[in-house]
């Protein structure tokens, strides 16, 4: 019941969406439609342990007063304020667009937009050339980035060229190799785990 | 957006970009807000396209009783925060690994045969001779299975392993300079839209 069923269920989760595409099966119930939005829809419920494990993080803080508890009322206090008002509403109109057009969007970009300059710092670091592979590395990198920025055509005619040979010759080959190699080994771990051998899954939910 | 919206979009960029001289109270509190803004706004947008409509409309409205296996199921992953039950989430848990591994199996074989039927092309010059090569020394490299000994797969990892630093270091400028772009976007928005300068 503990660990059997659960396997049970894993392997018939997965042969029934295998069936469904593969053969047809249960093509007049609508099996596939089906087994689709079962998992949609369950899978979403999910978004809750998110939430709740956030609460509990913060709510633990607040209570001890740990260093930087304000800002886990500050946090707290957006969430719930937030989640009551666009549940209650919704998220397309009103309070809840305006923060999230004001708020969100722009923070979301602004701490992208940040990342660059920690990638400059550890770029210089990275890029120190120590190696080949450090110093081939640094190399297309800048050849990428000059090729992209109107100022490497600037500076030096046909850059851009050679970025673009970099991106279709030896960087397809790269990468088609690396998505070919990740195919490759999520096909193993799926059927590891419909065979039942892929068992991590089942470690954290109880004794 | 309204002139109050351009007023916080300000505040809040310049609020974070703080945290660049250091870690202060002023992006701790943008920051935290952010996370609890973005975690609710993932929350109503589950319940407003997924739940509500299969409650309201499937189960209440169609009296489609079939709904409520999904929904069971996915309450079933709260059951981890009571100790004594918290094997029952392994169910949902369990549903949702399968599905993904049946989905691979179902759905990703096409991409892959996809890439490898690419990979097939008549070697005619010197970039198709290094695009067959750099796929085959690339998949040489990812060979862990058993240690390799014959001089053509040991070689060419070693060759591979050029092809695969020139894919990271391309997705590495590529990645730069997407972030230099939104980094412009915000300070465009700063100059024209919050101060008005210049445009």
């Amino acid at each position: 019941m503990r660990k059997q069923g659960p396997m049970i269920i894993c392997t018939l989760a997965g042969l029934i969406l295998i069936f469904s595409r593969y053969f047809q099966v249960g093509r007049d119930l609508g099996m596939l439609t089906t087994w689709d939005r079962w998992f949609m829809l369950s899978s979403g419920m999910a978004i809750g342990v998110g939430a709740i494990n956030l609460t509990i993080l913060h709510a633990k803080n607040v209570m001890r007063r740990t260093q930087y508890w304000q800002s886990s009322v500050i946090l707290l206090v957006c969430m719930y304020g937030y989640m009551a008002l666009a549940i209650h509403q919704t998220t397309g109109a009103g309070i809840p667009l305006w923060i999230f057009q004001s708020f969100m969007v722009t923070a979301n970009s602004t701490l992208f937009s940040m990342v660059v300059f920690f990638i400059f710092s550890a770029a210089f670091r990275a890029f120190r050339i120590r190696s080949r592979e450090a110093a081939l590395l640094g190399l297309v990198a800048i050849i990428t980035m000059f090729g992209v920025a109107p100022i490497g055509d600037a500076l030096i005619p046909g850059w851009s060229g050679l970025k673009d040979w970099l991106l279709d010759v030896p960087n397809m080959a790269g990468f088609r190799g690396i998505q070919i190699g990740a195919y490759l080994g999520a096909f193993a771990t799926a059927i590891r785990i419909l065979l039942g051998l892929e068992r991590a899954h089942m470690g954290g939910g109880g004794r | 957006m309204t002139q109050w919206q351009i007023i916080v979009a300000g505040l809040v960029t310049l609020g974070l970009y703080t945290y660049l001289w250091k870690d202060n109270p002023i992006y701790r509190t943008i920051e935290h807000a952010f996370v609890g803004f973005y975690t609710a706004y993932a929350v109503a947008m589950v319940y407003h396209n997924q739940v509500k409509p299969a409650v309201l409309n499937d189960l209440i409205r169609d009296g489609e009783a079939i709904v409520l296996i999904p929904l069971i199921l996915g309450a079933m992953i709260y059951l981890r925060y009571l100790p004594q039950l918290s094997w029952v989430s392994r169910y949902p848990m369990s549903f949702w690994l399968g599905y993904g591994a049946g989905f691979v199996i179902s759905y990703q074989i096409q991409p892959l045969i996809q890439q490898i039927r690419a990979s097939f092309i008549p070697i005619n010059s010197v970039n198709s001779f290094l695009i067959v090569v750099g796929i085959l020394t690339t998949l040489m490299y990812f060979f862990f299975t058993w240690t390799v000994k014959d001089p053509v797969t040991h070689y060419g990892s070693k060759i591979g392993r050029y092809f695969i630093i020139v894919a990271l270091g391309a997705t590495f400028g590529n990645t730069v300079i997407f972030r230099v772009g939104l980094l412009m976007g915000r300070m465009q928005f700063l100059l024209f839209d919050l101060l008005r300068i210049g445009n």
